[in-house]
């Protein structure tokens, strides 16, 4: 890339000011403050367009410093720059657009658009980075900026590309870095205590589980109490039926007068006794049966015995005498009227007693019969009934003997009934402990699968992240060779150059990643601070050097040496030129307030462009 | 004589325990054994068999109790019942004391137990598990008395740690039908009358396909057999194939329409594999998750694997890039790490990482590639 001429139409202090530029070596020589820094800047805003700072900075930035002082409502310029045989010119207003381009494209003598591609190309790849830390050198600026480690990073992994484009190795692993980022935003962390927890709780509750053979006894202890219950309702039912009975039959034999066995007894006994006397004494008399002919009978066996003892007074009174009575005969009479008598009080008796029995019997058929009638059938039905009433006495009796056993009967099974209850409930409960640890075993298993499918996730996810690890490494790995093989050839250029520009007073100096840098001389390394101001500005016009020589091998850009030699001795300087002149073979700007350069070259004999500024 | 036999119905179950779908699988082996019960009241069947593995774990009363209510409406079949590995008898097992309906016969004896049921003229042999685990063989010889009795046998096992069994051996053995279960995939081939149904509803991930029971008539003579499909769902396994023209939507809308035909009620295990454009993604950040648009509540999707790989030709750019940085990376992670020792390929994982960072690199570099 070649600058050929250029227009500033209104940039700080210039108004339309055209300088026209050489091929090799240009001297800008400007008095200070004849705008020098200004035209640097002027180019390479054209280059590059001019960046607004916002904010408070806005108020210092270049784009206000450079704004022209009177007001015109224009503020850029032109340049013409040839690269690669085609010549363009380029025009910015910063005041419309600071990043305004137009490009007119003179060897096809039309405007291009000013897209990005074809802009680059007209620069020769050359970028602002690059620009401000390889061509552009300007005093006591000789420090490369971090952002040139990866410039030249990103190039080393372009060295010989065929491809289409430039590597960005900060930019893919800046990238590779935020997708593991993600993913590793993605992890589930999962505490391992949990786990053994769970597992711990999982075997505990199979064996309670298989220990409480969930509730198999209950099933045995359930049917004996039903069969309890049947018992109980049965013997209850029957317990019931019974003093029912019981009850009806005491009432039944009270109605019926009926108190006691004994009394039973009793009267059967006089019944008994009434009906034989009945028989016995029925054969008597009649007659005797009427109360008045008892009476009439009572009667006269009183007379009987009356006249039986007048017989004896009789008897002893014919002792006496001799009565007309044979005593035999009175004595037979004694005997006969006592006998009668004795006869006649007895059927008289025969005949109450009759009577008795015959009431007795009469009594008897009343209360138990209904009936005052002397049937014979009478006599059996009252026999029978009181059988009856005996027998009923006995089945009370065993009655109330059953019912007394079915009370014990009944209270020991309700006891063993209490006691299943109470079992029962034992089991209940462990029966519910088991449900509930059935239910509690589902919900641990199914965490632990929930957890085991997290695990699986993340062991999913560990792996892309460690592909996206193996791919920062692997990266960094490659760059790394990339940069060990070129780091080498970097250091050769430079210490070239330094040799050179210092005469041989340094002749080695190293560049690390990071493009620092390190001196050696005899065996030491030495820090830059060691060495004067100019020893180092000629470090870093070398380093710069070295590094334009790296990208443009064919040196196909224009330096821009900013009062770079303000330092320099007068032997550097000229060994300074001398090496540039020889060296370099692109365009040259070099910025100078000194006239130093300008003899220096003529001395030499060096062809070479002036142009005074200001 | 009709049989109808029924293997492992794993009541009490919780297939896919975690996923939301997980309590009506559990519900669903309930229904599914009621219905079978039910069929085999509708076919009128003489018996009903059930090879072992009757609940998934030590059964609780209450499940007893359902169970038992089901069979006690069986006017005309007799159940016979042996206990699998699964549900094995334990001492303090509920199964010793438990009291079934009148149809029901558990042969519950550690050696091989008999049934015989005079009116069919059916004698079945069966032998329940007493523990998770049994070596034994699962048939030894046993005279088959009485002679002119269909012979029945009735048993729970097929691997090595499970009473394993020789087949011609076992088909030789005299049985006019032998009723297994223990495995879960129904084996079809029932010509030698040993018939193994497989589960009656999936119960894990693998047990692929269909299931159900099977249902037989015998006679001395002769053995017919029909396999029942029954389960009220599949697990289904699908691969999906992508082109680096396939982008999310459409994967997701193709997926929607292959489980839409398949039958929403069925779950699925979905596999993607090809090549896709590197720019697109499937899932979520990284394979593995479903994606968004598939997550409707309805779906059920147990697994989501994405096995696909960006297309790049990493040859074609190697060769493009020789001289710069993607090509020394893409070659660094191409060519197996030649080892001293050892020659042979890489672990898988290994080689799982390098094929991922390959792709994760290619990818950041030549995203990030500037335009000269």
């Amino acid at each position: 890339m070649k600058l050929l001429e250029t227009t500033i139409r209104h940039f700080g202090k210039f108004h339309q000011t055209s300088f026209t530029f050489g091929d090799h070596i240009n001297i800008l020589y400007g008095k200070n403050g004849a705008g020098k820094s200004t035209l640097h800047t002027f180019l390479r805003s054209m280059l590059f367009g001019m960046e607004r700072k916002k904010g408070r900075a806005a108020h210092s930035d270049e784009y206000s410093r450079y704004m022209p002082w009177v007001s015109s409502g224009d503020y850029g310029g032109s340049l013409r720059l040839e690269q690669n045989s085609r010549i363009c010119q380029f025009t910015r207003n910063f005041l419309t657009d600071p990043k305004n381009l137009e490009i007119f494209d003179e060897t096809r003598s039309k405007p291009v658009p000013a897209d990005d591609d074809f802009v680059s190309q007209m620069r020769n790849g050359l970028t602002e980075v690059t620009f401000d830390n390889t061509v552009s050198i300007g005093q006591l600026r000789g420090e490369t900026s971090p952002a040139m480690a990866d410039a030249l990073k990103n190039y080393i992994g372009n060295l010989h590309s065929a491809g289409s484009g430039n590597v960005d190795i900060a930019a893919a692993i800046a990238a590779l870095t935020m997708q593991k980022k993600q993913l590793s935003s993605q992890l589930i962390p999962i505490d391992p205590n949990e786990y053994d927890t769970l597992t711990a709780e999982i075997n505990t509750l199979n064996r309670q589980l298989l220990e409480h053979g969930a509730g198999g006894q209950s099933i045995r202890l359930h049917e004996r109490r039903h069969q309890l219950q049947a018992a109980l309702d049965e013997q209850k039912e029957t317990y019931g039926t019974l003093s029912d009975r019981t009850r009806e039959w005491k009432q039944r034999l009270a109605d019926n007068g009926v108190e006691s066995a004994e009394q039973l007894r009793q009267v059967e006994t006089a019944a008994d006794r009434a009906y034989s006397a009945y028989f016995r004494y029925k054969g008597a008399y009649r007659f005797t049966r009427h109360p008045l002919m008892m009476g009439l009978l009572f009667c006269l066996a009183i007379a009987m015995f009356i006249a039986s003892f007048f017989t004896i007074f009789l008897t002893n009174a014919s002792f006496s005498s001799d009565s007309f009575l044979p005593v035999p005969f009175l004595i037979l009479l004694c005997v006969l009227f006592f006998a009668a008598g004795r006869l006649l009080l007895s059927l008289r008796r025969h005949g109450w007693l009759w009577n008795q029995a015959r009431e007795q019997l009469r009594n008897l058929f009343s209360v138990y019969l209904g009936t005052r009638e002397l049937l014979p059938d009478n006599y059996d039905r009252l026999k029978k009934r009181l059988h009856d009433s005996a027998a009923m006495i006995n089945k009370v009796r065993d009655c109330q003997d059953r019912c007394t056993e079915l009370e014990s009967s009944i209270r020991s099974l309700q006891e063993e009934e209490n006691q299943i209850l109470r079992e029962l409930e034992g089991i209940s409960r462990a029966d519910w402990t088991n449900e509930q640890n059935q239910e509690q075993l589902k919900q641990a298993v199914g965490r632990q699968e929930v957890l085991k499918a997290q695990q699986r996730k993340n062991n999913d996810i560990s792996l892309e992240i460690e592909a996206v690890k193996t791919a920062i490494s692997t990266i960094q790995a490659i760059a790394e060779d990339f940069h060990i093989s070129f780091v080498p050839r970097l250091n050769k250029t430079c210490s070239a150059i330094l040799a050179s520009l210092t005469g041989g007073a340094y002749t080695r100096m190293a560049v690390d990643d990071n493009l620092n840098l390190y001196i050696q001389s005899q065996k030491r390394s030495l820090p830059l601070t060691a060495l004067s101001r100019g020893t180092v500005e000629q470090v870093y016009l070398a380093l710069r050097l070295a590094l334009v020589d790296c990208f443009w091998p064919d040196q196909s850009v224009p330096l821009f040496l900013d009062d770079s030699f303000a330092l320099y001795d007068d032997e550097r300087l000229e060994q300074a030129l001398l090496w540039l002149e020889q060296n370099y073979k692109g365009q040259i700007f070099l910025f100078t307030c000194h006239n130093r350069e300008e003899k220096l070259l003529n001395m030499h004999n060096i062809i070479h462009t002036y142009i005074k500024i200001g | 004589m009709k049989l109808v036999h029924i293997a492992d119905p794993h009541l009490g179950a919780s297939p896919d325990s975690g996923h939301p779908w997980s309590d009506q699988r559990a519900d669903a082996l309930w229904q599914t054994f009621a219905r079978a019960v039910a069929r085999t009241e509708k076919e009128d069947a003489d018996l009903l068999l059930i090879a072992g593995d009757l609940f998934h774990r030590q059964p609780l009363l209450r499940e007893l109790k359902e169970v038992n209510a089901l069979f006690s409406r069986l006017t005309r079949a007799k159940v016979v019942i042996i206990a699998g590995n699964h549900d094995y008898i334990a001492n303090s097992s509920i199964y010793r004391q438990f009291s079934w309906c009148p149809q029901v016969t558990f042969l519950q004896d550690t050696q091989l137990q008999k049934i015989r049921f005079p009116r069919l003229h059916v004698t079945i042999y069966g032998r329940s598990y007493h523990s998770r685990e049994d070596r034994e063989p699962l048939y030894t010889p046993v005279p088959l008395e009485p002679e002119d009795d269909i012979h029945i046998l009735l048993a729970h096992g097929g691997d090595a740690s499970h009473r394993p069994y020789n087949r011609n051996q076992l088909a030789q053995a005299g049985f006019h039908y032998v009723a297994l279960g223990h495995i879960h995939k129904p084996d079809m081939d029932f010509s030698d009358g040993i018939v193994n149904p497989g589960s009656l509803e999936p119960i894990e991930p693998n047990d692929y396909g269909p299931h159900g029971f099977a249902i037989a008539e015998v006679t001395r003579e002769q053995t017919k057999v029909w396999w029942i499909p029954f389960a009220s769902a599949e697990y289904v396994p699908m691969e999906f194939r992508v082109q680096s023209s396939t982008t999310s939507m459409i994967l997701t809308e193709t997926i929607r329409k292959a489980i839409r035909q398949k039958g929403e009620h069925n779950i699925f295990k979905i596999r993607l594999t090809g090549r896709k454009d590197p720019d697109i993604q499937f899932g979520q950040a990284f394979s593995g998750a479903v994606p968004a648009a598939l997550l409707s509540p309805e779906l059920k999707i147990l697994e989501f694997q994405d096995l696909t790989e960006p297309d790049y030709d990493f040859a074609k750019l190697a060769r493009e890039h020789a001289d710069d940085l993607i090509g020394a990376y893409i070659k660094a992670l191409t060519s197996a790490e030649t080892n001293a020792s050892d020659p042979a390929a890489l672990p898988r994982q290994e080689q799982q990482i390098r094929d991922k960072a390959l792709y994760y690199g290619v990818k950041a570099l030549l995203d990030t590639t500037q335009k000269r």
